[in-house]
């Protein structure tokens, strides 16, 4: 399958890993944008999100929606968007360059940085609607 | 002649009449009384007001740290361990009690993926963040592009912080 093109004026999207990381006024943590050992230097998004329910793009067991983001504005961060190689879904890319997690006081600023790269956030309404009724 | 408010009259009375502080044991005018009672009675709401408030402060800090149990994990994004759960709970409770009406609700408690908590505070352009797991713990704050960290702080260091997040 062909892998998606990266537009510069295009959005990528960031899986919700945890309903905290979004707070109900739309607020990310900057969680969200900092890496951790078991990513391997590599941020993972996606080029196109089609969630359902209980379908994940990303094939995640456990996804929350989508956090929205500028490509050009990832991109003036000097920071490289590319498909990620090893995965089997055409839609995965990743986000090169970020600060490793043992650097943590370049990786927190670099994630404040980053979340100014965020156009909205998509929360799957199934999966919060669950929560609230918890 | 015994009042039922904390003092004993010694002889008529007059804003001049000496009577006995209960509390302190001292010969006090009666003026001089009625001044001391009002301040205690300010202290007392002062003291009740702050532990209202730090009351509440724990009741919603506790309630979001209780969230991190709720949530859904998978072998790519693991759950707090019980050390870095207690640990962070622990921390936060004597810190609430320490700093009463001072102490900032966090804006994300969250689960880092891999087994350790992330506390994200934002106050007035100002980041505070705490991150401890089993592997590391550190603090990182920020304010106007002007950042740092400290490497497995201590209590006292995340006190100094808090404090820092609310100057103005």
């Amino acid at each position: 399958m062909p892998k998606a093109s990266i537009s510069d004026n295009g959005i990528v999207y960031r899986a919700i890993r945890s309903s905290g990381w979004i707070d109900e006024n739309n607020n990310v943590a900057l969680a969200a944008f900092v890496l951790r050992e078991s990513d391997k230097g590599e941020l993972s998004i996606l080029l196109k999100a089609n969630c359902v329910l209980r379908i994940c793009s990303a094939g995640l067991k456990s996804c929350w929606g989508e956090i929205l983001l500028n490509v050009e504005k990832v991109k003036k961060l000097n920071l490289e968007i590319k498909p990620a190689p090893l995965s089997h879904s055409p839609d995965h890319a990743v986000i090169l360059n970020l600060p490793l997690p043992e650097n943590f006081i370049e990786a927190e600023r670099m994630a404040t940085l980053l979340v100014d790269s965020v156009e909205s956030v998509h929360k799957k309404p199934e999966k919060y609607g669950q929560k609230l009724q918890l | 002649m015994t009042s039922n408010a904390g003092f004993k009259f010694n002889n008529s009375l007059s804003g001049n009449s000496i009577v006995t502080d209960f509390d302190t044991g001292q010969s006090v005018t009666l003026e001089e009384l009625a001044h001391r009672t009002a301040e205690r009675e300010i202290q007392r709401k002062v003291i009740s007001l702050n532990e209202s408030l730090r009351d509440e402060n724990w009741r919603i800090i506790e309630s979001k740290l209780d969230t991190l149990l709720d949530e859904e994990y998978d072998e790519d994004f693991l759950p707090p361990t019980d050390f870095a759960f207690s640990s962070v709970k622990k921390l936060l409770l004597s810190i609430n009690n320490f700093l009463g009406y001072e102490m900032s609700i966090p804006a994300f408690i969250v689960p880092d993926g891999e087994g350790g908590v992330r506390i994200e505070w934002k106050v007035n352009n100002k980041h505070l963040r705490l991150a401890l797991s089993e592997k590391r713990m550190y603090l990182y704050f920020e304010h106007n592009s002007k950042y740092n960290g400290i490497p497995d702080f201590n209590a006292e260091q995340l006190v100094e912080k808090l404090r820092w997040l609310n100057q103005k």
